[in-house]
């Protein structure tokens, strides 16, 4: 019988090739596929106790077992996630069943989108322009809270993690996918994580976009809410504050290219767009600008904030609302719609669509590994 | 000859580590954190240490022998602790300052106390407060002393010595107001230490091997499980940030025969507002996919590196599975590493400053030798040997090296008080 030591060095060469070929990143993954192992393990064998006390039939239980060294049983179940790794292709996340997500623990599920760190990235600088704006938010009835609608919402990692970081009591946050199994992970993925949320609420709903009466669907939910809650008629604080989208955006052609992981794992319809990816995002620009609430009078700008200081070069500003320049954002400082996009290629136009739909302040967001990957925009 | 040597930057580098804590690595580099430890000052009202390293500082620092004073005068006191009669004008001015302060706060000195702001109000009254942590001690030795002497002269008294029961009773109180003043007197030595506000914060350790490949990493291993076993024993709490193992570092081979080395460096854990980190100083690194990544490729390599191109300090982490976290933890060890930077060269400058004075020799970049055949280790910043090395490896001996190299800081930081009169 081969050592614990042996085992882990084969292990590791093994995942190599799934580990862009890199020594230690095999190895770092091995080491989470042990813990895995180790746990699930130790589940069963919690659950093997209770029986075995049950039946009063003791000593099934192994021994204790030295350090550093498996059992049996965790080398039989390493060996199997091993296996899926390198000769299925499954995703790491799918085998362990969960990626961290800003502070959270999402679960991932075939076929629904795993959560990348891209989008992890930018969730948490949202979150933080957001919450560096606290006039935004007012505490009260639910009606009165800040409204965010998650478009193609998949594991609903991103709204999850937006109520995690946002002020507590602050916001409410609705995402809704096309997909009956996506809606179904996030609400388990709610529920999961629910006590790290602070108060904020974050409900998911099945809906198609590209359905003819999507905006007025989309907005009942806010109605409901307002309704509901016995809130005094204020109707103007119905529709959203905020419009976030990171639709399916891959090409036809650049499909064939992608690793198993991927292409043989991942639910198609989350990755896969018409017309070179781009098909969904003038649709969802023009339902997301009927779905912004009217813009409150903006008390915090003060008189010289009015000035042109806020024109980008990019355009001037159409809208009654007046943006100063961030730190940050240096256009938008507060964003109303937010997309995530496939790389630089698709700038150009998503940046026209989200104009063409009303946005009149536009901006790019670039991600650690210097990739366009949001278009930001702002009335 | 199979040594094994700690490189260590500074002396202060293992006395932190008694006042706070940890972390470790194999083969190459771990960081462990705190989330909780004592500064040095509240480490020592621990009943379990304070009273062993008492008995160190008697016998490293201070004789005790009893000047048995026969002045009579009460206005002059003699202390008995050497130290502190070295220090007396420092203590006497502390004395002055604090009257005045407690003069204006009441608004009878000629300074007008309309004119206080409230700001330089709390102020003087911080100042007043920590003074009087160190003169209430005095006054309270003082009495102490004064009590003494009155004792000595009852003992002088032939009324005295001809009742035997009260002779007995005199040479009692004596003996009890003696021990009073010495312990008195320590904690007025002890109060009268500086402050760093470094010693209330968390801290990072981190382990390195150095020269001796595999076998250092073995070493660092083993120093690595050394700290944690002192830090459960100390019942301080301690999280592992990071651990990058290359290679099999749990597997012994056969036969130490080489030197390895390892550096050990603890660091105070800084706020963000200690050290502050200019976005453009610091470039980001993280697994780059070709292609344009996002949904089209699904990486798990969650590893991040920082560069900070103003001092080319580089930190790596990829122990968790989001580079978010990755990055935040980076952030930490950063912040950590420049404070550090900074803090030794502040602290560079006052001990050069105090060795052109006092004239010490160069410091030795060995500081401890973990000799296995031999079992011993061998601390060189202070000259001692224990030969018990699985006890020090264990953690349980470890405490008499902190301990005596404490006495010594304290020592160092008393004299240096002293010098800059």
């Amino acid at each position: 019988m081969r050592t614990t030591l042996e085992l882990v060095k084969i292990w590791t060469e093994a995942l190599v090739p799934v580990c862009n070929h890199s020594q230690s990143h095999a190895s770092q993954e091995l080491k989470w596929l042990m813990q895995h192992a180790k746990q699930v393990a130790h589940i069963q064998e919690q659950q093997l106790k209770a029986k075995a006390a049950s039946s009063y039939s003791p000593n099934i239980i192994a021994g204790q077992r030295g350090r550093g060294t498996l059992s049996p049983h965790e080398i039989e179940l390493l060996q199997g996630y091993v296996d899926q790794r390198v000769k299925s292709r499954k995703p790491l996340q799918y085998i362990l069943g969960t990626q961290p997500f800003m502070d959270l623990e999402i679960l991932t599920r075939p076929p629904t989108l795993i959560p990348r760190w891209e989008t992890e990235e930018w969730t948490a600088k949202l979150a933080a322009t957001l919450t560096s704006e606290p006039s935004l938010f007012a505490s009260g009835n639910l009606s009165s809270r800040f409204k965010i609608l998650d478009i193609c919402s998949g594991s609903g990692c991103i709204p999850l993690g937006l109520a995690s970081s946002l002020p507590p009591f602050s916001s409410h946050l609705f995402g809704v996918d096309i997909h009956p199994k996506a809606v179904q992970l996030a609400k388990d993925n709610e529920a999961k994580n629910r006590d790290l949320l602070n108060g904020n609420t974050v409900e998911f709903h099945q809906a198609d976009l590209l359905a003819p009466h999507a905006v007025d669907t989309f907005l009942s939910w806010t109605r409901e809410k307002t309704t509901s809650s016995g809130a005094s008629g204020a109707s103007g604080a119905s529709g959203y504050n905020l419009v976030i989208s990171n639709p399916p955006y891959i090409a036809h052609d650049e499909y064939d290219t992608l690793e198993p992981e991927v292409s043989q794992w991942e639910d198609p319809k989350a990755l896969l767009a018409d017309e070179e990816g781009l098909v969904f995002y003038p649709r969802i620009a023009q339902i997301a600008i009927q779905l912004l609430s009217q813009p409150k009078p903006s008390s915090s700008s003060s008189a010289g904030s009015d000035s042109e200081s806020g024109v980008s070069e990019e355009g001037s500003p159409r809208g009654g609302r007046q943006w100063k320049n961030g730190p940050d954002l240096d256009k938008v400082r507060i964003p109303e719609l937010v997309f995530e996009i496939g790389g630089d290629h698709q700038v150009d136009y998503v940046r026209d669509a989200v104009r063409d739909a009303g946005f009149s302040r536009v901006r790019v967001w670039k991600d650690l590994a210097d990739r366009a990957r949001c278009i930001v925009g702002a009335r | 000859m199979a040594s094994f040597i700690g490189l260590g930057r500074l002396a202060r580098t293992v006395q932190c580590l008694h006042s706070q804590s940890r972390a470790l690595s194999i083969s190459s580099r771990a960081y462990l954190n705190t989330p909780s430890s004592y500064g040095l000052r509240s480490s020592l009202q621990l009943a379990h240490t304070t009273r062993q390293w008492r008995s160190e500082l008697d016998r490293a620092t201070f004789t005790t022998s009893f000047p048995c004073s026969k002045k009579s005068s009460a206005d002059q006191v003699t202390f008995h602790n050497p130290m502190l009669n070295k220090m007396k004008p420092k203590l006497q001015s502390m004395q002055e300052l604090h009257d005045k302060l407690l003069k204006d706060l009441n608004g009878q000195s000629t300074d007008d106390i309309e004119d206080l702001s409230p700001a330089k109000f709390a102020e003087k009254t911080k100042q007043l407060h920590d003074l009087s942590q160190i003169t209430d001690r005095y006054s309270e030795v003082e009495s102490l002393i004064r009590d003494l002497y009155s004792l000595q002269q009852m003992l002088e008294d032939p009324a005295t010595n001809q009742d035997k029961d009260l002779l007995e009773m005199t040479q009692e109180e004596i003996k009890s107001t003696t021990d009073d003043i010495i312990e008195k007197e320590k904690e007025l030595l002890l109060s009268m230490l500086p402050t760093d506000t470094a010693d209330e914060a968390n801290a990072i350790l981190e382990i390195r091997a150095g020269t001796g490949g595999d076998e250092a990493g073995l070493f660092a291993a083993d120093v690595l499980r050394m700290y944690e076993r002192f830090a459960e024993r100390q019942r301080w709490k301690w999280d592992e940030i990071a651990k990058t193992h290359d290679g099999l570092g749990a597997i012994k081979t056969q036969g130490r025969i080489h030197t390895s080395t390892i550096t050990v460096a603890i660091m105070p854990q800084p706020t963000d507002v200690q050290v502050h980190i200019a976005d453009s100083d610091v470039r980001v690194d993280v697994f780059r996919a070709s292609g344009s990544g996002g949904q089209k490729v699904n990486t798990t390599d969650s590893a991040i590196r920082l560069t900070h191109l103003p001092t080319g300090i580089v930190v790596a982490i990829q122990d968790e599975r989001s580079n978010q976290k990755n990055r935040a933890k980076a952030f930490t060890i950063l912040r950590a590493k420049l404070f550090e930077l900074e803090r030794e060269k502040l602290a560079n400058e006052r001990r050069d400053k105090r060795r052109a004075q006092v004239g010490s020799g160069t410091r030795s970049e060995k500081i401890r030798t973990y000799n296995y055949p031999q079992n011993r280790v061998t601390d060189h910043r202070i000259n001692k040997t224990l030969h018990e090395l699985e006890s020090v490896l264990d953690g349980e001996s470890l405490p008499e090296f902190i301990q005596a190299l404490r006495v010594e800081e304290q020592t160092d930081l008393l004299m240096a008080m002293n010098d800059e009169e």
